[in-house]
């Protein structure tokens, strides 16, 4: 296949592959939302769920306590599934804005230290009490130091970004592991005089879990994600010449340095109130982007939209699974690992062109 | 290469050359001084009154088979030098020096510079090495016990470098196929490590948490000859094909024009890291940072050239390492600091004042 023709063949067979992505994603998700709400730890049938739960969309309030407590269960799985879906999309998105500008395969929504401040600001709270909000409730005093505290790495990095102009990616980047070490180090300290509880406290907390999210906090998480999306999917442009070097970047009009920060600041701000809510949810952030690229190619303008479409949809997959095949005994975060990351490696050995 | 100035003739050229490499040396050599120094201090802490020149006399005598008669005070120094000092500086400037090596291989590989010995997925392997032989009692070793953990973490460590080869081993695949390939056996060994431990009790988990920690203590006079030379045949390997790494910077392609089989240099390459970061691990634990930072910055005082790059870097690991555990253990502080904690904490300063300081914008 030549010229012409060839180049026709090509791009019918990239549209091919890029609708056959979408339709995968929305398809398993909309499996994962029904078997999501279907299924539980109570002893209510599938069918039943479903039953419950279409009728409730239909406005019909059930009769009997037995059959109402059983509808508020269902209903109460709801909210779960909105959140699991905005959770991930948002890793998802702030994933591949991460490795778009800073040209690295191994950045994800974490690279910016959130991880290891959120983790001390948990410490801090469950070992030391110490708060940043003089917060009446224990989990809005850990939710409020998890956000503040793992805003603190990012914030070094925009200094460092701002005070010293020629910085490269891979500098900045290594600011962000530099502060991470620094900050894993105090937690490893604190976490010497803490007790056995507490320990086991911050290590659920690290694992993450999306069993914080109901019906008083999912519009939050649903408004940030269309929030992140958009503001996401307004840097598109300028992250797809990022990926140019930045001289070229500059000649097309774009400041790298400029862009870079505001996509740091955005990624940070939002991945830092994803993570306020849940815990550090690994693998999604990284991995998601990942599988997009190997299917829709690099250009950002349809890579942030699919990896919030394959955040969410692994995110609420493995929840399901999760809760079906463990019984909830399983955090989401190792599912997902342990799922998704054979997955992964034989899309990698499969696949015939490289990625980046 | 910064002072690489327009040369004006050929002789100009070859005495730039020079002193080009006559600085490197220099701050090779110096490294090489400083570790023994370091080194020759760090055994004089502890119990008991020994200096630091007594200190090398000792292990000088003791090197030239000196005998010195049973139960006298010259027989308990060298005994108490030997014996129970000697083994953790040694141990810690042989990590140090091992992991840094393999830090600036996996940077010129993977041609990322977030890739450290890690990366390929040799700590979570060991972990969960570490984590089945804690929990099941299970041991891929004969004996059970420290030995039997120790050969858990090195043979789980070699796994993922496997996969990474059955990965590399095909021509077509990216420096950053590779990377994402180590980053999912991570995720996989870490959910399975994380299973592991929900059937462990409290106190496992607690063991299991200090040997990731990563700690010298664990290091006995009769494993450092094992540690001693598996490191050190690594490095030599390593140092071989330094040239070769060089080539890897110009991209895969330029590469194999100059006669470089990139695939197979690749295989090699992930074989001697994994070996070598499997060998350090076992004895240690998992520490980080150094084999990421110590590349980092030799390239600020030495650019990226693997010839000097891989002996400094590799210097400057060991004696990070070892100042770092002698402060750790040091009695002023009244209880020993895990290694890894001390690093972060003056290691991750100190390099955030380098990356300010730095003219290039290299790093």
């Amino acid at each position: 296949m030549e010229g012409f023709d060839g180049f026709v063949h090509e791009r019918k067979r990239y549209i091919f592959r890029k609708w056959l992505f979408i339709t995968i994603c929305a398809v398993v998700t909309i499996v994962a939302i029904i078997l999501e709400i279907g299924s539980g730890k109570y002893d209510i049938t599938f069918s039943e769920s479903l039953d419950l739960f279409i009728k409730h969309l239909q406005g019909i309030t059930p009769q009997d306590a037995a059959t109402k407590l059983a509808d508020s269960v269902v209903w109460g799985r709801v909210p779960r599934a909105i959140g699991a879906i905005g959770i991930g999309a948002i890793l998802g998105m702030c994933g591949c804005a991460m490795q778009s500008s800073m040209k690295n395969p191994l950045a994800d929504p974490y690279l910016t230290g959130i991880a290891s401040g959120a983790s001390l600001g948990v410490a801090l709270v469950v070992i030391m009490g110490i708060s940043v909000a003089a917060a009446d409730s224990y989990d809005l005093a850990i939710m409020a130091n998890a956000f503040v505290f793992a805003l603190i790495p990012a914030s070094v990095m925009v200094f460092f970004t701002l005070v010293k102009r020629n910085i490269s990616t891979s500098g900045v980047m290594l600011v962000g592991i530099a502060v991470m070490f620094f900050f894993t180090a105090i937690t490893t300290m604190l976490k010497y005089v803490a007790s056995d509880s507490a320990l086991a406290d911050i290590y659920y907390w690290n694992v993450g879990t999306i069993n914080n999210i109901n019906w008083s906090n999912y519009l939050f998480i649903l408004g940030f994600g269309l929030a992140c999306l958009l503001v996401l999917q307004y840097f598109s442009r300028q992250l797809n010449i990022l990926t140019l070097n930045d001289e070229n970047a500059q000649t097309l009009g774009v400041d790298p340095r400029k862009v870079r920060t505001y996509l740091l600041i955005v990624v940070s701000l939002f991945t830092a109130i994803a993570v306020s809510y849940t815990g550090t949810i690994g693998f999604v952030g990284l991995v998601g982007p990942h599988v997009c690229r190997m299917f829709l190619g690099s250009d950002n303008k349809y890579l942030i939209p699919a990896s919030a479409m394959s955040g969410a949809m692994i995110l609420l997959a493995a929840d399901c699974l999760a809760k079906n095949l463990t019984m909830g005994g399983l955090p989401v975060g190792v599912i997902t690992s342990l799922v998704g990351g054979p997955l992964f490696l034989f899309l990698l050995i499969k696949q015939k062109r490289n990625i980046w | 290469m910064p002072d690489m100035v327009e040369p004006s003739s050929s002789e100009d050229f070859v005495d730039k050359y020079y002193s080009y490499i006559f600085l490197k040396i220099v701050i090779i050599v110096g490294l090489v001084i400083t570790v023994f120094l370091v080194a020759g201090y760090a055994i004089t802490i502890g119990a008991g009154d020994v200096t630091m020149m007594e200190t090398y006399n000792y292990i000088f005598h003791h090197i030239i088979g000196t005998q010195y008669e049973y139960r006298s005070p010259d027989w308990f120094k060298d005994f108490a030098i030997w014996n129970i000092r000697a083994p953790r500086v040694f141990a810690a400037i042989i990590a140090g020096f091992g992991l840094a090596v393999c830090g600036c291989v996996m940077q010129s590989i993977t041609k990322n510079p977030l890739a450290d010995p890690y990366t390929t997925g040799i700590s979570s392997g060991a972990v969960f090495g570490v984590s089945i032989g804690m929990v099941f009692g299970f041991s891929l070793g004969t004996d059970f016990g420290n030995l039997g953990l120790m050969f858990n973490a090195f043979l789980f460590g070699l796994i993922p470098a496997i996969f990474i080869i059955i990965v590399a081993s095909n021509s077509g695949r990216s420096a950053a196929t590779i990377v994402l390939a180590g980053i999912a056996i991570t995720y996989i060994f870490s959910s399975l490590s994380t299973i592991t431990m929900m059937f462990a009790d409290e106190s496992t988990i607690k063991k299991a948490y200090l040997w990731q920690l990563g700690t010298m203590e664990r290091v006995t006079v009769d494993m450092l000859p094992i540690m001693f030379f598996g490191v050190l045949a690594c490095s030599i390997a390593v140092y071989v094909f330094s040239r070769q790494l060089n080539l890897l910077y110009l991209g895969t392609g330029s590469a194999s024009t100059l006669g470089l089989d990139v695939s197979t240099f690749r295989s090699i390459m992930v074989i001697i890291v994994a070996l070598l970061t499997s060998t350090i691990i076992s004895f240690t634990g998992v520490i980080g940072f150094v084999g990421l930072v110590a590349p980092h910055i030799m390239r600020q005082f030495i650019s990226s050239d693997n010839r000097f790059l891989i002996p400094a870097a590799g210097l400057l690991g060991g004696a990070f390492i070892l100042i770092c555990d002698t402060i750790g253990r040091s009695p002023t502080l009244g209880w020993d600091i895990p290694v890894g904690v001390v690093m972060s904490f003056i290691g991750a300063p100190l390099f955030l004042w380098i990356i300010i300081r730095s003219k290039k914008g290299a790093i």
